[in-house]
C-alpha cells in the first residue's frame, strides 16, 4: 500500500544503467525491463486499487483493534479508516461502531471477531461487493447502498450459518468456540505470536477458574 | 400475611431461575430482525448446511444449535433476552450518515444562492456528529468535453472542501472524490441538466 514510492523511486536505479548499452539489444532490454517493471508493480497496483477505505470507525468503548497483513494489533479510535481484508476484534465488556463506504451501518458487542473479506462499492462501475465473516461475538446492523442496488452480492457468514440480506436492520450472535484455534487467539490484547498468545489466554482462564473455586 | 409473602418470595425465585435456565438452554447463535430507523421492515435468510429459514417480520428470530442443524423456526424474542444477546452491539450502532447535496450554476464552481445557504447546516451536522469521515464527491452534467466535465467536477469538490476547511474541518477528516458526468443523479434529455451539477457531501 505505502511502499508505491518505493518501487518508483528504485526503478530508475535497477533500470537506468542498462538502457545505456548498446543499440541493438537495448529494445530487447527494454521490453524486458518493462516487463520485469510490470511484473514487479502489479501486487503494488493492485494493492493501491484496493487501498480506498472500506470504511471509518464511528466510536469505541473498551478495547478495539484491528490486525492488517499479518502485524501486532492495533488498538482503534473513532475516525480509524477500515479496510478490506482487516481483522477487528472486541475486548470484554467492549464494543465499536462503524460507518462503511456505501452507508451501511455496523457495530460489534464484547469478544466480538469480524473480518471484511470482501468490499467494494464504485456504483459507476456496477462494481459492488459486500461480504463479512463473524466468528464470535455479537453484531448490529443496518445495511446500505450495496444492498439496495445489489441484495444478491451482500452477506455476512459465520462459523455456523449464513445471512443474506434483503434489507435492513439486523442483529447476530455466534458463540465463542466455533472458530479456528489462529481466529480464538485473535483478541485487541494478543501479541503477534498467535501460539504464545493463545496459551496465554489459556493461563488467565485456568487463574480465573482457580480463583473461582 | 408475612407467611405467605415468605412463601411468594421463593417461588418468584424459583420461576426467574426457571426463566433463565430455559434462555441459558437454548442455542445463543441467533439471528434476529428488526424495524429499519425509518419503521420499514426488510427480510433476512440464514442459511446454513441443513437447511434456511427467512425472517421477515420485526422482532422475530432464528436459533441455530450448531454447525449441522438447520435453523429454528422463527420465534419472536422477549426484549430481556435480545438485550442479553445483542445489547452492548445494539447500543454502539451509529447513526445513520447524513446527506447533503449542493447544486452549481452552469460551467463553474458557483454554488447556487440555495445551496450555499446549506452549507453552515453541513457545518453543524459535522460538529453534531463528532464526524471524523465526511466525503465530498464532485460531479458535473454532460455537457461538453468529459476531459473538462472531469476537471470541473474536481475543482467543484475542492471548492466545497476549501470552504468546509475554511470553517474549521480538518482536511484529514475530508474524503475529495469527482466523477466527471458518469455517475448522473437524474437521466436527463438536458445536456446542462442542473441536478447533474452537484457536489454530494455525505457526512459520516
Amino acid at each position: 500500500m505505502h511502499n508505491t514510492s518505493e518501487v518508483q523511486s528504485s526503478a530508475p536505479n535497477t533500470f537506468g544503467p542498462g538502457v545505456a548499452g548498446h543499440a541493438f539489444p537495448r529494445l530487447a532490454f527494454l521490453r524486458l525491463a518493462l516487463a520485469a517493471l510490470l511484473l514487479a508493480l502489479a501486487p503494488v497496483l493492485a494493492a493501491a486499487a484496493e487501498a480506498s477505505p472500506a470504511g471509518s470507525v464511528k466510536n469505541v468503548t473498551g478495547v478495539a483493534a484491528v490486525l492488517r497483513g499479518g502485524g501486532a494489533p492495533l488498538p482503534l479510535k473513532p475516525g480509524d479508516r477500515v479496510f478490506e481484508k482487516d481483522v477487528l476484534t472486541t475486548g470484554k465488556s467492549s464494543s465499536i461502531g462503524l460507518i462503511l463506504r456505501d452507508n451501511s451501518t455496523l457495530s460489534l458487542g464484547p469478544s466480538s471477531r469480524l473480518v471484511v473479506e470482501r468490499f467494494l462499492f464504485a456504483p459507476e462501475k456496477g462494481a459492488l461487493a459486500q461480504v463479512l465473516r463473524l466468528s464470535r461475538g455479537s453484531m448490529a446492523a443496518v445495511s446500505g447502498e450495496i444492498v439496495k442496488l445489489n441484495p444478491e452480492v451482500a452477506k455476512v457468514e459465520t462459523p455456523l450459518y449464513t445471512i443474506g440480506i434483503r434489507g435492513t436492520h439486523f442483529l447476530l450472535t455466534v458463540e465463542p468456540g466455533h472458530e479456528t484455534k489462529a481466529e480464538a487467539a485473535q483478541t485487541p490484547e494478543a501479541t503477534n505470536v498467535p501460539e504464545a498468545a493463545h496459551t496465554a489466554t489459556a493461563q488467565t482462564e485456568a487463574a480465573a477458574a482457580e480463583a473461582a473455586k | 400475611m408475612s407467611a405467605a409473602r415468605g412463601k411468594r418470595l421463593p417461588l418468584l425465585a424459583v420461576l426467574v431461575l426457571a426463566g433463565l435456565l430455559i434462555a441459558c438452554g437454548k442455542p445463543r447463535n441467533v439471528v434476529q430482525l428488526l424495524a429499519d430507523p425509518d419503521g420499514h421492515v426488510g427480510v433476512v435468510r440464514v442459511h446454513t448446511a441443513m437447511g434456511e429459514a427467512e425472517l421477515h417480520q420485526a422482532g422475530c428470530a432464528v436459533r441455530v444449535a450448531d454447525a449441522n442443524s438447520a435453523p429454528t423456526a422463527p420465534e419472536d424474542l422477549t426484549e430481556a433476552e435480545s438485550d442479553a444477546l445483542f445489547g452492548m452491539a445494539k447500543r454502539a450502532l451509529p447513526a445513520r450518515p447524513v446527506k447533503f447535496m449542493l447544486y452549481f450554476e452552469n460551467e463553474g464552481t458557483r454554488l447556487t444562492p440555495e445551496s450555499l445557504a446549506l452549507l453552515p447546516k453541513v457545518l453543524e451536522t459535522a460538529r453534531e456528529r463528532a464526524s471524523k469521515d465526511i466525503s465530498v464527491v464532485g460531479h458535473a452534467s454532460r455537457q461538453g468535453d468529459e476531459g473538462l466535465n472531469i476537471a470541473l467536477s474536481r475543482r467543484r469538490a475542492e471548492y466545497v472542501a476549501v470552504q468546509l476547511e475554511k470553517a474549521g474541518i480538518d482536511r484529514a477528516d475530508l474524503d475529495i472524490t469527482s466523477h466527471g458526468s458518469a455517475n448522473p443523479l437524474v437521466v436527463s434529455r438536458r445536456m446542462n441538466e442542473p441536478k447533474n451539477r452537484r457536489v454530494e457531501i455525505t457526512v459520516r
